[in-house]
Parts: C-alpha cells; structure tokens; sequence
C-alpha cells in the first residue's frame, strides 16, 4: 500500500527534476514542450511503480483499475499544482512586483518608481510574443488577428463559470 | 479501489457543488480562505466516511487524490476570479474579428494604471507588502515567497516574469 501511495509523489519528484534540467541543459528553450514531456515521463515512472506495487500483492483486476486511475488523477493534480507555480513565476505580476521590491533591499519603493520599474511597453511587448508564439493570436505588420486556439476556448469558458458562479465580469471595449 | 475513485469523485462534485451554490446565494469576502474551508471540511467528511467504509489506510489514499484535486481547483480557481492580462487580450483580439487589434489598442488595454494598483491592493491584503511613507516594502512573509520564487526561477533558467 506504501507504494501505491508514494508512487505519484515520485513521479512529481521526477516531473521537476526533469523539467529543471531540461531548462537547464537545453538549448533551445520551449516552455511548453518542457512542461508536457517533464509531466508524461513522471506520469510514466509513476505507473510502473503502481503497477510493480500491484503485481507484487497480486491484486484482482478492480484493484488494477482503481489504483492506476486514482494514481494518475493524483499525478495529474500533482501536475497542474507544479505548472501553475511554473507558470506564475513566468507571468505573474504579482511576483513581479516582489521580485521588485525583494531587488530593491531595505528601500522603500513608491508607486510611481514601480511603474517606470515596470515598463508597460516592454511587458505588452513580451505578452503579444508570448501569444504570438503559442499559436493564440496571429501578428501581421500593425495588427493582432484571432486564432481559434486554446487560451480563446479558455477564456470563454472562465467567462461562462464567472457566469455560473455570479462573479463580477470585466467589460471588453 | 475503486471504490475510492468513487469516494474521490463524489465528494470532489459534492464541493464543487456546495462551492458554486454559497458563491450563488452571497459572495465571501476572502474567496480562498472559503474554499479551502468548504474543501477542508468535504475531505474531513470524505475520510471519516472512508474509514468507516473500508479502513484508515485507504483512507491515506482518498486524502492524497483528493486534496491534490482541491488544491488543483483552488489554483484554477485564481483564473477564474482574476483578471488574466494575456485572456484579455486574447478576447479584445477575437472581438475585433478580421478588422485586427492595432498595436496601439493592444497597448491602451494593457495599460498598466490599473493593473498595477490592484496587484498592489491584493498584495497589501495579503500581507505581503506594507505601506511606509508613500512607498512599499515587502513584509517577512512577503521576503520569504520572494526568496522562493527567485530560486525557482532561478532553477527553470527564466528572466523577469510579468
């Protein structure tokens, strides 16, 4: 039963350290691609060892079944918690504005000093990029045009449980 | 085994349920100390039920599978309620159709004015920054995630996010 229970944490384990190495041995560094093929060899090690716990103790089919999907609904929650943390240090401003404030040691930081920090211009530039570059919208000369990609089909639907959950929904100009 | 999927899944609906169903009758003032509440509360339920049914070791697993997933849907849920920079743009962008978003309104959407002040409001909630003098420092709870960020950006060999 201990490596049943401990088999997702190792895959987690390994997800990480394979996602850290990749980005720093690679040279050409894709975000994406690193995160899913970090995950996918994780997820792998953890079925082997779930599946070497089971045939260990000699378990009934049921047991096969139920083991293997609740490890793997486990490791993808593991997963999604490790690419949101990834995430946020990429994206986040609220990280952003630590990082700022943690670099500027004992000093205080107004506003005003925060915003020329944060150069707006550089960072629209690095989020049209970002999504240029992730197939979510298309750049041609001076204009952004509309993909029917991923981050579309996800913004509808978290404006649609915004909906569902009666959270206030910002207004598109 | 099986048996615990179901558990999983059960009490997983029965909080998202519960979950949707109090934000629909009156908002709560701090949303994540709510949910961790209401999540916290169905995986006690879910393992008293579990320990009852089959015995304390599969308990360990239904723990395990679904605290992940509440985890999981917490992290999700930050999505949800916020406003994501980049979805709001891809959204402007779909808006515009075959007409495109100029560089210019890109620009004037993400203006920085407002984001940078709310960012600021939700950290001085959460106590990770103080106000002193018209300027901002970071609180020791606020150094700490700091110091963490920095060594996993560090570590996945990424620049300044934002």
């Amino acid at each position: 039963m201990a490596y049943i229970l401990l088999a997702p944490v190792i895959g987690q384990l390994i997800n990480t350290l394979m996602h850290v190495l990749w980005n720093q041995v690679a040279k050409e560094k894709s975000y994406l691609i690193s995160i899913v093929w970090s995950f996918l060899f994780g997820w792998l090690i953890q079925v082997l060892l779930t599946a070497s716990a089971l045939y260990h103790c000699n378990a009934l089919t049921q047991d096969w079944i139920g083991a293997l999907v609740l490890n793997s609904m486990t490791t993808l929650g593991f997963g999604y918690c490790y690419f949101t943390f990834a995430n946020l240090l990429k994206t986040s401003l609220r990280i952003r504005i630590l990082d700022e404030l943690h670099a500027s040691g004992k000093t205080r930081v107004t506003q005003s000093e925060l915003r020329r920090i944060y150069d707006t211009k550089d960072v629209t530039k690095m989020r049209i990029k970002r999504l240029e570059s992730w197939g979510q919208i298309k750049r041609y000369e001076d204009k952004l045009y509309p993909v029917h990609g991923a981050f579309y089909v996800l913004a509808i639907s978290l404006r649609s449980l915004k909906r569902l959950m009666a959270l206030p929904i910002e207004a598109l100009k | 085994m099986l048996l615990i999927v179901l558990f999983v899944a059960i009490t997983y609906l029965a909080a998202l349920v519960a979950q949707v169903a109090l934000w629909r009758f009156r908002l709560p003032r701090n949303h994540f100390k709510t949910l961790l509440l209401i999540f916290g509360l169905f995986l006690v339920l879910g393992i008293v039920a579990q320990g009852l049914a089959v015995d304390w070791t599969h308990s360990l697993l239904f723990a395990q599978c679904y605290g992940l997933l509440s985890l999981t849907y917490i992290s999700f849920y930050s999505l949800i309620e916020g406003q994501s920079p980049s979805l709001f743009l891809v959204l402007a962008v779909h808006r515009k159709k075959a007409e495109g978003l100029s560089l210019v309104q890109a620009a004037e959407l993400m203006s920085m004015d407002d984001v940078i002040g709310i960012r600021l409001w939700e950290l001085d909630r959460d106590n990770l920054i103080f106000v002193e003098n018209d300027g901002y420092r970071l609180t020791p709870k606020g150094i700490w995630l700091a110091r963490i960020c920095s060594c996993g950006r560090r570590a996945l060999g990424m620049g300044k996010g934002g």
